[in-house]
Parts: structure tokens; C-alpha cells; sequence
């Protein structure tokens, strides 16, 4: 490979126009000459620089800002599983209670009144009662939890990679906790313009942990009125590339 | 949040303030895709902060970083499904390979930017609106021509060559300061 080649190479490198035939090209060349791989890295690096020095969201606030976002969420995800074990626990521990008073309440009935008849009755309104109950109580399978805090976009305000998807940044006794937002884009469309500003809302949905990051999935967007936000207009709504 | 944790932060947040551009242009350099270059610098910062305690504090810090980040290229380079941060695997692999021992390695970013700004100044115009405009507001090569009427030919061909004669001016200029 020529000085010429090379440099038209390395180009095409920094401006991200390489074709596979011009990889294996240039990736023979690094091998067989490591000065090359030199130069190829001082590209890189000298212009990555000139970028963040041109870049108002490369700066160094913003990086700082991403990277403490980034930590509260990785140590309010183990906070997170932390709560939700404990509250599944809970939950298990009030359905056991209520089974076993229901056993309990079988086998006084079966003991006093021996009449088919009567344990018949007594155990069709069991079932009642526990449907009843089944609806009536938090229950593990249908958790949902109320978030109040605002949707941010990920790639705009939180300055991690360049898609842009959404997120919830609630403020808790904690700290800053993230939420990734894996929903329905008709749901998240009611957010309005997160790569703006921040949106007060309050979000319900269904949390959880996935790949170490919480997410929620979305049931229901509402805006935050006690934090003086109000509807988007239907002309700041924005739709995201899911 | 304890006194303890607090002043872990607060050392944190220092130490990403002071190095984090050139821990960026040192990922860039190991082959990641410039639009994934933060994120994994974030990551690299996260490691850190978790390590916090293995580090010898005598030691250079810098250079434990930069180690972190190319351990995290390689293993983005293991892992299939994660490639798409890095640029083509051959190229990638080829670039985090080696440890760079070029006066740029050995130069703070500050001081490199420094001196980059030093030689850009001394092109001609056209070549600085060009590196302006290319970086400034992400224009590929055709974007770039229809915006300065010209052909992308001329475009590519001009970048070209202030990219090389910038490099070589910043190469020249750091070789002449070093010991």
C-alpha cells in the first residue's frame, strides 16, 4: 500500500465510508507494518479531540454529567433489586397468611357440620372470598408501580450513545435513579419532546431489572401537575425510533 | 450517603473532570466507532470507580485507565453481540493490540490540543471552515460540498490533505518538546 493509499484510507476511516474490501485492505497493512498502526491511532485520537473541543454536547460538563448519571443508576439498580425482592417477600408472606386462614376456617367447618350440603355452600363462598381478595390485595403478578419524576431522552439529556430512546429520572430518598423505558411507542409518544427539556410526569408501569439497568414498561403516562406540568400540546409530541 | 462515599464522589468526579478527554481520544484510538467512543469512556470510569480500591495510589493513574479501557475493547471484541461499539473486528483488534508508545501517548490531551490548535490556524481558510464544519456540525463529505459548492471530489480530497498536514504539524511539534 502506497503513502497515498494509505492516507486515503485512513480518511475513509475518520469520515466512517469504508467498504469490507477496503477493511481487509488496510487490516493487512496495520499487520504488516505496525508504524502504520501508529499513525492510524494519532488520527484517531487528534481528531476524536478536535471533536469534543468543537461539540457543546461532547463537553466535559456533559461527559461529567452522563457519568454520574450512569453511577446512580448502577448503584440504584441494586437498591432496586434490593426493594423488589423485599416487597415480593412481602407479598408471598400475606398470600400464604390468607391461605392458611382459609384452611383453617375448611377444616372448623368440616369438623363442626359434617353435612355435604353445608361444606358445599361454605366452600363456594370460599371461592368468592378469594377471588375477592385475588383483585383486592397487591399482588406480585400485578405490581404496578407509580413513578413520579420526568422522561428524559437518553442519547439528548443523559448523553449515553447516540439513539435516542427514553427514560424516567426519578429523585429518591436515594439518589438519582434511572428507569429505561421499554414501552409501546404509543404510550412513550404521550411523553411530548424529551430531547427538549426534561418532562414532569407520572408514569405507571411495570419495573424490573434487565441487563443491570431498571426498566419499566409503560401502562399509563400522566403529566405531573404537582410539578406544574401541563399536557403536550399535540404539535411538541414526538415519535422515537424504537 | 456517608462521609466516606461522599468523598469517593467527590474523588471521582475529579479525576473524570481531569482526564476524561484524553481517556476519549484513547478509545477512539483503540478502534471504537466515534459515536460510541463516550459511552465506552463512560464505562471505563464506572470500572474505575468500582476499583477504586485496587488501585495503587503511587502508580500512574492514567495509565491504569487507559489499561481498563483496553481491557474493555477486548473484551468487546470477545463478546459478538457487542462489536457494533468498535469499528471493523480486524482493525479494532489490529489498533488495541499494540501499547502506543508515540509522543502522543506520552502527551497530556491538553497539551495536543494545545498544539493542534496552534497548527490549524496556520491553514489556509477553506481548510479551516472545513475541519470547522466537519466537526462542529457533523457534515459527511457530500453534506459539506453542497454547503461550499464544491464537488464532494474536492471536499474529501482537501480533508485529506489538512487532516495529513495537521497530524504531521501536531507529530512534529510534540517530538520537538520531548526530552
Amino acid at each position: 500500500v502506497t503513502d497515498a493509499r494509505f492516507e486515503e484510507l485512513v480518511q475513509r476511516v475518520l469520515d466512517d465510508e469504508l467498504t469490507e474490501p477496503e477493511v481487509a485492505e488496510l487490516a493487512a497493512e496495520l499487520r504488516a507494518r505496525p508504524a502504520r498502526q501508529v499513525e492510524l491511532r494519532e488520527h484517531l485520537a487528534v481528531w476524536e479531540l478536535w471533536s469534543q473541543q468543537l461539540s457543546p454536547e461532547r463537553s466535559a460538563e456533559a461527559f461529567l454529567a452522563a457519568c454520574r448519571t450512569r453511577l446512580a443508576a448502577d448503584r440504584g439498580s441494586v437498591e432496586f433489586v434490593n426493594a423488589v425482592t423485599a416487597r415480593v417477600q412481602r407479598d408471598q408472606a400475606a398470600g400464604s397468611w390468607l391461605l392458611d386462614v382459609l384452611r383453617r376456617a375448611r377444616q372448623a367447618v368440616v369438623d363442626r357440620w359434617r353435612s355435604p350440603a353445608v361444606v358445599g355452600w361454605t366452600a363456594a363462598c370460599a371461592a368468592v372470598a378469594v377471588v375477592v381478595l385475588w383483585f383486592a390485595t397487591p399482588h406480585p403478578l400485578q405490581a404496578t408501580t407509580v413513578l413520579h419524576g420526568e422522561a428524559v431522552c437518553t442519547a439528548c439529556l443523559l448523553h449515553q450513545g447516540h439513539e435516542h430512546t427514553p427514560a424516567i429520572r426519578v429523585h429518591g430518598r436515594h439518589g438519582e435513579e434511572i428507569f429505561y423505558v421499554v414501552s409501546d411507542p404509543v404510550v412513550v409518544h404521550r411523553m411530548g419532546n424529551i430531547c427538549r427539556a426534561p418532562v414532569p410526569l407520572v408514569v405507571h408501569g411495570a419495573t424490573g431489572v434487565r441487563d443491570g439497568r431498571n426498566v419499566i414498561t409503560l401502562s399509563a403516562v400522566e403529566p405531573d401537575r404537582a410539578a406544574g406540568a401541563t399536557p403536550p400540546a399535540p404539535d411538541q409530541r414526538t415519535l422515537f425510533p424504537f | 450517603m456517608n462521609s466516606a462515599s461522599s468523598a469517593k464522589l467527590l474523588r471521582f468526579e475529579t479525576i473524570v473532570r481531569e482526564h476524561q478527554s484524553g481517556l476519549r481520544a484513547y478509545v477512539r484510538a483503540l478502534g471504537a466507532h466515534d459515536a460510541w467512543v463516550d459511552d465506552l469512556a463512560q464505562e471505563v470510569f464506572l470500572v474505575a470507580y468500582r476499583r477504586f480500591e485496587h488501585f495503587d495510589s503511587s502508580a500512574d493513574l492514567g495509565r491504569w485507565l487507559r489499561g481498563i479501557a483496553r481491557n474493555l475493547v477486548m473484551n468487546e471484541l470477545r463478546k459478538h453481540a457487542r462489536r457494533s461499539r468498535l469499528l471493523h473486528e480486524s482493525l479494532a483488534g489490529a489498533l488495541a493490540e499494540a501499547e502506543d508508545t508515540s509522543p502522543f501517548a506520552r502527551t497530556t490531551a491538553a497539551r495536543v490540543l494545545q498544539v493542534m490548535n496552534d497548527c490549524v490556524s496556520q491553514l489556509p481558510p477553506l481548510s479551516r471552515e472545513l475541519l470547522q464544519r466537519r466537526y462542529a456540525e457533523s457534515l459527511a463529505a457530500a453534506a459539506l460540498a453542497r454547503a461550499l459548492n464544491l464537488s464532494a471530489a474536492a471536499v474529501r480530497q482537501t480533508l485529506l490533505r489538512t487532516r495529513a498536514a495537521v497530524r504531521r504539524c501536531i507529530a512534529g511539534k510534540l517530538q520537538e518538546a520531548l526530552p
